[in-house]
């Protein structure tokens, strides 16, 4: 040995190197974000002693994937692209029709993607735990022993303000006695759509024959 | 400097080829030999042997040392042990012998008086220990001076004493600058503890 480890600091080398099991919470987080975060945990890339041959990672739990976000209109723009290499087995699915269909794949993908293209992303991506909602089996909540902090700040809803915290908030508009709010305000049915009848354009005549 | 990392390597090499003498590719840190020089330094030449032919050509350096360097040099280093041995038709050859073992041997045919002196110069003054390619021009004998990290070094101790997930520890830390809303909520509810400056 190089230099020989006591019995009393051996102790210090199995911490080191110990595997943890972190827990995050996605509700609210933008996916893209939220799977860099989690692949620099998988892949242990958060620890100084990090090397690509010491398999340092960690494991991370991921728990209310169901109310994970994306920004902006990427649910209805972003498509995924699935290719099998057999003949008719290529397909592109929005993002919105994969996490109806499992609410857990779209972070398993960013994750993945976020892991870099090579091979040891698929050794990792074992490690990643992933549940819709905050109900997991017990003996993964009992690894559990670290908590990440999430990247997006959670705003507050309009329901967990309190009748004294609206109160004391200042009005900026003074509202007339017979004011009725927007959200407040019945809904008035359009009706059904009817599509324009075609009319020709008038040709511009002088009058003149 | 950092501690030596310690890989689980996969064997990517025989283990027949691992025992291959690649001296001339040795890496290491610099270093003294027994910690010469951190309390007390020794001269580390303790023995050089200098191996001559009276008559031939290729000894001509040598012998003109001899007759005038050498024995300002063996008064000037007391702790080095100085041999001369002539020989006919020999190679005139320095072996220099140092404190922890180690031998250098050096050919001189054909070296001039200064280039002799400069080589033997440099043979006094080199300790035993080989030559390798520094892998960094510094060497620490402490291994961390903040401390060797570890995962809890830099976690909330709080979450020792609840059920995790809590979504106490859920919310990413404060920026240094407050946000618009931050900025009002604290001007209506009248918020002193938060300082930041907009």
């Amino acid at each position: 040995m190089a230099s020989p480890i006591s019995r009393f600091n051996r102790v210090n080398q199995w911490l080191l190197f110990a595997r943890q099991w972190s827990v995050i919470d996605a509700a609210h987080q933008d996916a893209k974000e939220l799977g860099v975060k989690v692949a620099r945990h998988l892949s242990g890339k958060h620890k100084p002693i990090w090397h690509p041959e010491t398999d340092c990672g960690d494991h991370v739990v991921v728990i209310n994937c169901k109310d994970v976000a994306m920004h902006g209109f990427d649910w209805k723009h972003t498509l995924y692209h699935f290719d099998k290499l057999y003949p008719k087995a290529r397909d592109d699915i929005y993002a919105w029709q994969i996490h109806e269909h499992d609410p857990c794949r779209i972070l398993w993908i960013t994750t993945y993607r976020a892991l870099g293209n090579n091979l040891i992303r698929r050794s990792h991506i074992e490690r990643l735990h992933l549940f819709p909602d905050e109900d997991m089996p017990e003996f993964v909540k009992k690894n559990i022993g670290n908590q990440l902090k999430q990247i997006i700040p959670v705003a507050r809803k309009s329901t967990e303000y309190t009748e004294e915290e609206r109160a004391k908030f200042p009005r900026i508009v003074k509202f007339p006695e017979d004011h009725i709010l927007d959200w407040h305000a019945p809904i008035v049915d359009p009706g059904a759509w009817k599509k324009p009848r075609y009319r020709k354009p008038k040709k511009l005549t002088t009058g003149k024959k | 400097m950092p501690a030596k990392v310690r890989v689980d390597r996969l064997k990517t090499v025989y283990a027949a080829a691992k025992s291959i003498n690649f001296g001339f590719r040795a890496t290491d840190y610099p270093s003294a030999p027994f910690q010469n020089g951190v309390s007390a330094f020794s001269p580390q030449l303790h023995r050089i042997t200098l191996r001559f032919c009276k008559q031939s050509e290729s000894s001509v350096g040598v012998r003109n040392f001899i007759d005038n360097g050498l024995v300002d040099f063996a008064r000037e280093n007391p702790t080095c042990a100085v041999y001369v041995v002539p020989g006919r038709q020999c190679t005139p050859t320095v072996r220099a012998e140092y404190a922890n073992g180690r031998m250098v041997h050096m050919n001189v045919t054909n070296l001039t008086y200064e280039q002799l002196s400069r080589h033997i110069n440099y043979l006094r003054t080199r300790s035993g220990l080989p030559q390798v390619k520094y892998i960094a021009r510094q060497t620490a004998q402490c291994k961390s001076i903040q401390g060797m990290w570890s995962p809890v070094l830099f976690r909330d101790p709080k979450q020792n004493a609840v059920e995790l997930p809590n979504p106490e520890f859920s919310p990413p830390p404060r920026k240094n600058q407050p946000t618009a809303t931050e900025y009002i909520m604290n001007q209506v509810y009248g918020n002193l503890e938060d300082d930041r400056k907009c």
